[in-house]
């Protein structure tokens, strides 16, 4: 999956405290759609960031137990 | 002040300090946030911490963010919701029953204790007091035995004490077990245990909100209650 305005993939960012999807508020609902279609246990934060006037952009956090790496290829399957 | 104004009073330090731990949390991860936004332009930092000697960047700073913002700063935010339920709720108990004192006529008094007092109102607070600090070792749903016995309430509800008591022991859990699940948890969370001994507790945005939410409820119906019932 990528993002429509930058046209690069979407990543999965590793954590200790578990992993986290930084997306463009465009896409987030693209993404929410895959993670709960394949399960994956997840929460958005509140708030959608715009720095300059760029495109606002928004974190998903993903359940801590789940494989990040599982969640890149949903996302560079999609 | 009359005890229903101190209540009042009570009531509105507890809503407004639910609203500024809640907001701390919101506004301290929409900054981490800019910050890595800020970091993903091209801005530079680097920082020494002085009491640790730990050196730090940008980049660095964008790494820890994660731990920073799911588990230190969720943990800390949700562990400052229940203290600010349990300091409402305590004080709440101790002015309607140094109000009320009556349950407690047959307790044993030390003649010392009297002697210092400088009032019959101190003494009598000196009980309440001794009483209510026993009372926090008591399982949760003790508290609201206490309250009624006070004040006959018809909350909270039978769902909102077990949620409210799950949430107590999940605090317990961060705060005396470093958020590893046991027994203890299990006992006290009963039919709402969200986890099995030996899990880690992560603290998801929707049940840090949810937990937020119920504690402001309860807070309110509470001292509405009280209230009603102080001035019926």
């Amino acid at each position: 999956m990528t993002d429509t305005a930058t046209q690069q993939p979407i990543r999965v960012s590793d954590s200790l405290a578990g992993p986290y999807i930084r997306l463009p508020l465009a896409s987030l609902e693209r993404v929410r759609n895959l993670l709960r279609e394949n399960h994956i246990p997840h929460w958005v934060e509140h708030h959608a960031i715009s720095v300059d006037g760029q495109p606002p952009v928004i974190v998903i956090n993903i359940g801590k137990t789940v494989d990040s790496r599982h969640v890149q290829e949903l996302l560079d399957a999609a | 002040m009359s005890a229903t104004d101190d209540l009042r009073v009570i009531a509105e330090r507890a809503d407004r300090d639910l609203n500024a731990v809640h907001d701390f949390f919101e506004h301290s991860r929409f900054v981490w946030r800019s910050f890595e936004i800020l970091v993903a332009q091209g801005h530079r930092v680097s920082t020494e911490n002085q009491a640790t000697g730990t050196l730090i960047d940008q980049d660095g700073l964008v790494r820890l963010a994660p731990v920073y913002t799911r588990e230190y700063l969720a943990s800390f935010t949700f562990r400052q919701f229940v203290s600010v339920f349990e300091v409402f709720l305590f004080e709440l108990l101790h002015r309607v029953l140094v109000n009320n004192p009556w349950q407690f006529s047959e307790k044993q008094l030390n003649f010392g204790s009297v002697i210092r007092a400088a009032t019959r109102d101190e003494v009598i607070s000196g009980v309440v007091l001794k009483q209510l600090n026993e009372l926090k070792y008591e399982p949760l749903r003790e508290w609201f035995v206490a309250m009624n016995r006070a004040l006959r309430l018809d909350c909270p509800g039978e769902d909102e004490v077990d949620a409210l008591a799950e949430i107590k022991a999940t605090r317990d859990i961060l705060e005396h077990n470093a958020g590893i699940v046991n027994e203890t948890y299990r006992r006290k969370a009963g039919n709402k245990a969200r986890y099995e001994v030996g899990q880690q507790v992560e603290l998801d945005d929707g049940y840090h909100l949810e937990s937020w939410r119920l504690i402001k409820k309860v807070v309110n119906d509470i001292s509405s209650a009280a209230i009603g019932r102080l001035s019926g």
